[in-house]
């Protein structure tokens, strides 16, 4: 078995995640480390350490995950969706704020945020559910189950309130149900209703601060210092590193503090101010690259569990890139996203390694044509 | 399987529209609008700081500071993008200020220039910028600006000439400041610091050059004799004033010049005032008599930016073209019998006194009327006229070539001709000094020929123009404008008059030097709905230069609605005894 492994193993796939992870990290140390920096000054940040230290424990437990038989998860899908069903509903009563939203539960000196491990596990069980022998797509009632399913959590992490994450679970529920076979009629009718809730949710349910926020991104010199302040200065960034940027670690907008939240939900402005178009491009071409390679992988899986997984989390890249990178260009709204593998946070990046060594693992466990 | 795998083919294609999608976003942001975008960063980052230069001071031949630079304090906010951190300086600084904070987000809101502080307050005192300076780090956003202004230490001392700065943008608008503000100004300093969000300089400056202080005017005023005469010249108008001789001598002005150089050595302006009050009107009520009328509260520096009939001063002048073109000789004697009348103009000796048979010496030491209205006759109003130029006092030679004060704050002399059909009865009439009107400062240069023998000195002020680093940058040397020819024995004729004149006078007995002078009592005005009292006296007027023998110093005194010339021989008498040192 393990030869066999070794042979099916996706080793591009693996390259690519390592390589994105360390740029990464050397994003976050550029971004963290005040004034202009070096390499070797990097290791005087502690931010810069500590994600060091996630990225080689994240990266040895990606592997670790990849060689274990993904179909043995399928046993624990109950205890984990309950597992994940409790942690997030503890957090709204015993979690910590931050920008008025109850997301992390403190464990020790461990600051957790449940919605990201929530993310794999739906991933994980709206699999197993959807990989059931003789389950169709067919009728509308076919759909009560994986909606239920989803909703339940969904909501959960919409009253804390994390709009963002919960719209992640949309694009994973989506497109797991898509490729499941679900009838065009019934995504079409639902997208219409989730479009005019949407819309109806936007007019009477959002305070009118609220409204300002999500909608301050198509025109942000509405409100220059105060909702428009981040957009603009991550525009400022961007903008600014035209064509090859300003050199790494050489940012005026990212050494100088003008830049928000930049080694968290704005380090692709950190990207775009000191690789310019030239780097931000092969970044962004990389990273679909990871998110396609992702999807082959799910082509390939010997079973439709496998494939679901490698849909799910395709669709939780992918989605996170869109949103994430759109808000810094301001084509998308400010959801206080991280961009996945990249971002400063023990959590992202765990709950990213985690996802992708199943994703690895399925690939490991792909090669059926022996027996 | 029950899921066609083209289903995950169209996602991947998905994912590539997501990345086209980007990269064009991409690339419209950096590429097209880049250099926008860098230009703000830059301002994000970029703050240019000013260092205003010091302005040059003024000093006095002997050394006093006239016009010093004296540091005041602004403060300003930086522009502030972070509203929090905004309304905490605001909040604060209100309160260091004393201000309402309302007050302050309206300047703000009114401020234009982002990337230059906005002023919040001038002139804050200087324990409130150390308490600014202590508790700084709570206002990031705070400048606080040094910012030279004008202040004039000897206040009322030469406040005319000296002139004034516009506190706004600091430029010279009146006087010496106005005439001198390019050696005055400096150089403004500046430099570009790189900030971070906070504010807070990051690193050296981009780039800096030090602020250079102006340069500095010495003039040829002293301070000492200044004051003594301005004293003078204030004790004699009040005295006159007090004892009801004149109600209405309340103005003034006297000039002493070295009539071997032209050099200015005192000129004085009455009613005077501290010059940083120039237009302070409280300051004004408040130290100014409060019986002193309108008419003489007056900016106008009335030695060079006023004109009168100076009455027999002006005798010098016709009396040399009498003797230069032979019109009349030193000994001739004219009958002075009271009053006559010349070109039938009715021409009377002061009270009708008949002097009898007068010669020059004598015409000028009585001061007859009668004997220079006869020269004058003879003579005509050209030739008179021709040595009312040759003495540099012609309509067109403004303040005899005066030119440290702007040429268009000066006055010239009126030519009574202008706009007129000349009668023989005028040129009477100007030869003993009335229709014709002069400035104090040609009555100087005018007295000084007689002095120097007819060397015409330009008038200065400005002897030296030096750095701040004490090295001269430009002396100005005197200049001869013109020289006449005079024949030394009619000038002598001229002088010995003038000697007989002033040994006349009361005011200087005891000298141990011989005085030449001429006074003068200039009739000036008819009655009119404005001027219905103070016609009825005339101006008191002398001229003289002293020592007779070897002229050091030439003196005009002019007081306004005076009365007789000889009172203003009281202030020259006080300027001979200090100039030589004769006060006991």
């Amino acid at each position: 078995m393990g030869k066999k492994l070794w042979k099916s193993y996706d080793y591009i796939l693996l390259l690519t995640i390592v390589a994105i992870s360390i740029f990464g990290v050397i994003l976050v140390g550029s971004s963290s480390v005040t004034g202009e920096s070096s390499f070797a000054s990097l290791f005087s940040s502690r931010t810069f350490v500590k994600q060091l230290l996630w990225v080689a424990f994240g990266l040895t437990g990606m592997v670790i995950l990849s060689v274990i038989d993904y179909t043995e998860w399928q046993r624990f899908k109950i205890p984990l969706y309950l597992f994940s069903l409790a942690l997030l509903i503890l957090v709204i009563f015993k979690g910590s704020s931050a920008w008025g939203a109850q997301r992390w539960l403190a464990i020790g000196k461990f600051k957790l945020q449940p919605s990201e491990p929530a993310k794999i596990a739906i991933i994980l069980t709206l699999s197993a559910t959807m990989a059931k022998e003789g389950r169709s797509l067919e009728r509308w009632k076919d759909l009560l189950v994986p909606i239920a399913h989803v909703g339940i959590p969904m909501i959960v992490i919409f009253l804390q309130p994390d709009l963002g994450t919960s719209l992640i679970f949309l694009a994973i529920t989506g497109s797991i149900l898509f490729v499941a076979g679900m009838r065009w009629l019934h995504m079409a009718v639902l997208s219409l209703v989730g479009a005019i809730g949407s819309v109806f949710a936007f007019l009477f349910l959002l305070k009118p601060y609220q409204k300002a926020r999500l909608i301050i991104f198509q025109d942000p010199w509405q409100d220059p210092f105060g909702d428009g302040w981040q957009i603009i200065q991550s525009k400022v960034a961007i903008g600014s590193g035209q064509f090859w940027g300003r050199g790494l670690f050489r940012g005026t907008q990212t050494q100088l503090d003008f830049l928000p939240a930049k080694n968290t939900d704005f380090i692709f402005s950190v990207i775009g101010e000191e690789l310019g178009f030239l780097g931000a491009s092969l970044f962004l071409l990389v990273y679909v690259f990871l998110i396609t390679r992702i999807l082959k992988v799910g082509i390939e899986a010997k079973d439709t569990f496998g494939r679901y997984i490698c849909v799910g989390v395709a669709a939780m890249f992918a989605f996170q890139l869109l949103v994430n990178v759109g808000m810094t260009i301001s084509i998308m709204p400010v959801t206080g996203l991280p961009l996945p593998l990249v971002s400063y946070g023990g959590s992202s990046f765990l709950t990213t390694m985690i996802s992708l060594g199943l994703v690895l693992s399925v690939a490991a466990h792909s090669d059926t044509s022996i027996f | 399987m029950n899921s066609p795998l083209w289903r995950i083919r169209l996602l991947r294609i998905v994912c590539v529209l997501i990345l086209v999608v980007l990269i064009y976003n991409l690339f419209e942001i950096q590429i097209i609008e880049g250099e926008e975008w860098a230009h703000m960063a830059d301002n994000n980052r970029f703050r240019h700081l000013i260092e205003l230069a010091p302005r040059g001071r003024i000093y006095s031949a002997d050394g006093v500071e006239l016009a010093a630079s004296v540091p005041t304090y602004t403060v300003a906010l930086a522009d502030e993008q972070n509203k929090n951190r905004r309304e905490q300086t605001i909040v604060q600084l209100a309160g260091f200020l004393d201000m309402e904070p309302d007050a302050i987000r309206e300047k703000l809101a009114k401020h234009q220039r982002k990337f230059e502080p906005a002023v919040i307050a001038t002139d804050v005192d200087f324990e409130t910028i150390l308490l600014l300076e202590e508790y700084k780090h709570l206002m990031p956003s705070l400048v606080i600006q040094v910012v030279p202004q004008r202040y004039y230490p000897e206040k009322d001392l030469l406040p005319h000439p000296l002139g004034r700065v516009n506190k706004i943008d600091r430029r010279g608008v009146e006087g010496l400041e106005r005439r001198w503000d390019e050696y005055l100004q400096g150089v403004d300093g500046f430099s570009v610091v790189q900030v971070n969000v906070e504010n807070r300089p990051v690193g050296e400056p981009v780039n800096s050059t030090p602020a250079e202080p102006g340069h500095n005017l010495h003039l040829t005023i002293d301070t000492k004799l200044q004051r003594v005469a301005q004293e003078s010249l204030r004790r004699v108008l009040k005295k006159l004033r007090d004892e009801g001789k004149s109600d209405h001598a309340w103005a003034g002005a006297v000039l002493v010049m070295d009539p071997n150089t032209g050099r200015i050595l005192a000129m004085v302006t009455e009613p005077s005032f501290d010059n940083n009050h120039r237009y302070d009107k409280a300051w004004w009520a408040e130290n100014i008599p409060a019986d002193m009328p309108d008419w003489a509260k007056k900016l106008t520096d009335r030695t060079y930016q006023y004109r009168r009939p100076v009455g027999s001063t002006f005798k010098m002048v016709t009396g040399m073209a009498g003797l230069e073109y032979g019109v009349v000789t030193a000994r001739e004697k004219i009958y002075a019998g009271g009053r006559t009348r010349i070109n039938n103009q009715p021409v009377n000796d002061y009270g009708n006194a008949v002097f009898g048979n007068v010669d020059m010496r004598r015409a000028l030491a009585v001061s007859s009327n009668i004997y220079f209205a006869t020269v004058g006759s003879r003579l005509g109003s050209e030739k008179i006229y021709e040595y009312i130029e040759k003495f540099g006092m012609s309509r067109t030679q403004k303040n005899a070539g005066f030119d440290d004060i702007a040429q268009d704050e000066q006055v010239s002399s009126l030519d009574y001709r202008l706009g007129r059909t000349w009668v023989g009865g005028h040129t009477v009439q100007i030869s003993y000094g009335q229709l014709n009107e002069f400035t104090v400062m040609q009555m100087g240069n005018y007295v000084s020929m007689l002095a120097n023998g007819g060397i015409h000195y330009k008038p200065y002020m400005v002897e030296k123009i030096t750095d701040y680093r004490g090295e001269t940058v430009e002396f100005f040397e005197p200049v001869v404008l013109d020289q006449q020819d005079f024949s030394p024995e009619n000038l002598k004729v001229i002088r010995e008059g003038m000697q007989q004149s002033a040994a006349r006078s009361p005011f200087l007995k005891g000298l141990p030097f011989a005085v030449a002078g001429k006074t003068g009592s200039a009739e000036h005005d008819r009655p009119s709905r404005k001027n219905m009292e103070r016609w009825r006296d005339t101006h008191s007027w002398w001229v003289g230069y002293a020592p007779y023998d070897n002229p050091e110093i030439a003196i005009v005194v002019f007081m306004e609605y005076a009365g007789a010339g000889s009172r203003s021989i009281e202030v020259a008498r006080d300027i001979i005894d200090y100039y030589f040192g004769l006060e006991e």
